[in-house]
């Protein structure tokens, strides 16, 4: 038999390489980037879904800018962006704290507080809407029964923002959750022993010991919280279709209504990309400060 | 290798496409599965023309934007009043003139209707316009006379006895259809003529406005959006806390299996009449249709006497047909003497949602008519 000389074993084996992940880079490139590339280009148009698209540059981008409703809806994702992304990652490392002991049916808590995450988002938001129901609603008798005379929580422009971010933390509570709970195990007994070794009492030890070599974790937690909050849509869909007096209106759903409520597709592909670079600036952020505040064994 | 050949070939000629047209309409169940039969006769009439129906129950105008633009716009399209004049604006529609149809059975109110810049796009199957229901039972339990023939005097007047705990005297809805019968009765207008100055701001605008606004917050004659809860006013009525409900000829079927008696009556009267809404919804087809003849026969038969007299017999349309015979009542005939077609214009969703988000605060209680509408009037005339 030939031997076949290495650098075609090489060639060869680079060819069949290719030949291999074809179907899935084919997939990727139709499906992800193509649209990806074509709504960067539509951004630059002018298009109401009917006739031909209008180029017309950087107009879309100028006229968002310039539009006093682009700066509410901004400053109102931000505002649920910072309080779900704190209020969910606070209450999981809470609970991963909590379940991170030998007690009895841990894998039934486990399993109750995950439950929300695979629920549907759309039952979910049905069920919170009869929740939050100002007459009938189970929230609502418990504030009365407290003395209070009860909240409109989707239509009080007070209160509506903050019945999406708790619909919001209640649905992805429990995936963060499990990831810290993950990063609490992997915490080696021995230095958690060390430290009761030293003297430090629960708090001494959670602060200096827990939280460093949990920070892995934690980074990876708020990357995904973050991009996840920004992208919230289908809670503002179902219960408050941005009202009411657009208080609750979030960027992807303004999205949404200038894509298929005005029929404004150049508009709203400039809104995809201002959120796309405003994701990846944040991450890019997180990636900076990583090197400060995460700690690597 | 011969015979491999001749299935491959047989194969080909089985997926060339086939001649067909398709149809795209929304509705109720009911109302497709009248359709259906309509389109079982179309078959039998004219065998050599396949119809394939797409019903789209939920965000018609949304999924039919989305056909046009992905290049599957539908041979012939079901359409109203309100979105005709977008369809039109952009070519999406034939102009119905080069088939020479005739009009004369038509009501000539559903005609105009389906005529946008001179031209008419489309053939009308109903006429939709808005009534008053009445709760009879109720009404003859507080010793209230039956409201027909009523002025806007009248309805505050006796709709104070018409309140009670949990129950009010009139529905409420903030959507455009629902208060321009207010409008137009309280002697307003929305629009100029050309579609291209609004008229909301003029001061019987303003006050046939508050004046529905007031129904809310001033007479307490309106369930608030707070007292509503999660209900539709349909629910309300349907639920006996409602006295009066406006609504049209679509309630009449839902309403058949109500608990108690209710009846009908034309819209309350203003100073400037009673005027509701004559609106229509109707067949086009479509520029980029390949058949357009027989597209043409589709739409003359979904049009004509046969077809309407199957839409009219289930009780849920006004047939747009003069010679098809309705037995509705009269209520929904004579509105139809003074009323109006909604004329909008080719950016109609975007000025919507100005005008809706503009007279949000008013529908709360929270401004004024004479504040809210000036602001809106120049929103709206920039993009008109």
């Amino acid at each position: 038999m030939k031997t076949v000389p290495a650098a075609t074993r090489a060639r060869d084996d680079r060819a069949w390489a290719f030949v291999l992940i074809l179907p899935s880079l084919l997939g990727i490139a139709v499906f992800n980037l193509l649209p990806t590339l074509a709504s960067l280009g539509l951004s630059l148009t002018q298009w109401n879904l009917l006739g031909t698209p209008r180029w017309v540059g950087l107009a879309n981008y100028q006229e968002l800018l310039a539009d006093p409703l682009f700066s509410q809806v901004m400053v109102q994702t931000l505002w649920f962006v910072g309080a779900s992304v704190l209020i969910e990652i606070g209450l999981a490392l809470a609970i991963a704290v909590a379940l991170n002991r030998r007690i009895r049916l841990l894998a039934l808590w486990r399993t109750a507080y995950f439950l929300p995450v695979v629920t549907s988002m759309v039952a979910g938001a049905i069920l919170w809407g009869w929740v939050y129901d100002p007459h009938h609603g189970p929230l609502n008798a418990l504030i009365k029964g407290l003395g209070h005379p009860g909240i409109n929580w989707l239509s009080d422009p007070a209160w509506a923002l903050w019945a999406i971010v708790f619909l919001s933390v209640w649905k992805n509570l429990g995936y963060t959750m499990i990831l810290l709970l993950a990063g609490l195990q992997a915490i080696p007994e021995s230095l958690l022993e060390a430290a009761r070794t030293d003297g430090a009492n629960v708090w001494q030890t959670f602060r200096r010991v827990t939280l460093p070599m949990l920070s892995p974790s934690l980074f990876l937690v708020s990357i995904l919280s973050l991009i996840h909050a920004f992208q919230a849509f289908d809670s503002v869909y179902l219960l408050t279709q941005g009202g009411p007096n657009d208080q609750t209106n979030v960027l992807v759903y303004w999205l949404y209504q200038n894509a298929f409520l005005y029929y404004n597709i150049g508009r709203a592909s400039a809104l995809a990309y201002i959120l796309f670079v405003i994701i990846l600036g944040l991450t890019l952020l997180q990636w900076w400060l990583r090197k400060r505040w995460v700690v690597y064994e | 290798m011969r015979r491999l050949l001749c299935c491959l070939l047989l194969l080909a000629g089985c997926a060339a496409p086939q001649k067909g047209l398709t149809l795209a309409t929304w509705g109720s169940l009911e109302e497709v599965e009248t359709l259906k039969q309509v389109l079982a006769d179309f078959r039998r009439a004219h065998p050599a023309v396949p119809v394939e129906l797409i019903h789209i129950p939920d965000n018609y105008f949304q999924k039919l934007h989305l056909l046009i633009a992905s290049g599957n716009t539908p041979d012939v399209i079901f359409t109203n009043n309100w979105q005709l004049p977008v369809y039109a604006e952009h070519g999406v529609l034939r102009d119905m003139a080069q088939f020479q149809p005739e009009f004369s059975h038509f009501h000539p109110q559903a005609v105009e209707a389906m005529r946008y810049r001179g031209k008419v796009y489309a053939l009308p199957r109903d006429l939709s316009n808005l009534v008053l229901y009445y709760n009879q039972e109720r009404f003859q339990d507080r010793g209230v006379p039956l409201p027909h023939h009523w002025r806007f005097d009248d309805v505050i007047r006796y709709g104070k006895q018409l309140v009670g705990a949990e129950q009010w005297a009139i529905s409420f809805d903030p959507r455009p259809l629902f208060w321009l019968p207010y409008l137009w009765s309280g002697g307003g207008e929305l629009f100029d003529s050309e579609l291209t100055r609004t008229r909301l701001a003029e001061p019987a605008s303003v006050a046939a406005l508050q004046f529905y606004a007031d129904l809310r917050h001033k007479h307490h004659l309106a369930p608030s959006l707070i007292e509503q809860g999660g209900a539709t006013p349909a629910q309300l009525f349907a639920q006996g806390k409602l006295a009066m409900f406006v609504s049209g000829r679509w309630s009449v079927p839902a309403f058949q299996k109500l608990p108690f008696k209710w009846g009908v009556a034309a819209f309350p009267e203003g100073p400037g009449g009673s005027v509701v809404d004559a609106d229509a919804s109707g067949w086009a087809i479509s520029r980029a249709c390949q058949d357009p003849d027989d597209a043409w026969q589709l739409v003359q038969f979904l049009a004509g006497k046969s077809a309407a007299s199957r839409f009219a017999a289930s009780g849920l349309i006004i047939p747009a047909r003069r010679d098809v015979p309705f037995e509705g009542g009269d209520v929904f005939v004579k509105a139809l003497a003074t009323g109006r077609p909604i004329r909008t214009p080719a950016n109609w969703n975007e000025v919507q949602q100005a005008i809706d988000k503009g007279l949000e605060p008013l529908w709360r209680g929270e401004k004024s008519a004479a504040e809210v509408v000036p602001a809106l009037a120049k929103r709206v005339d920039l993009l008109l």
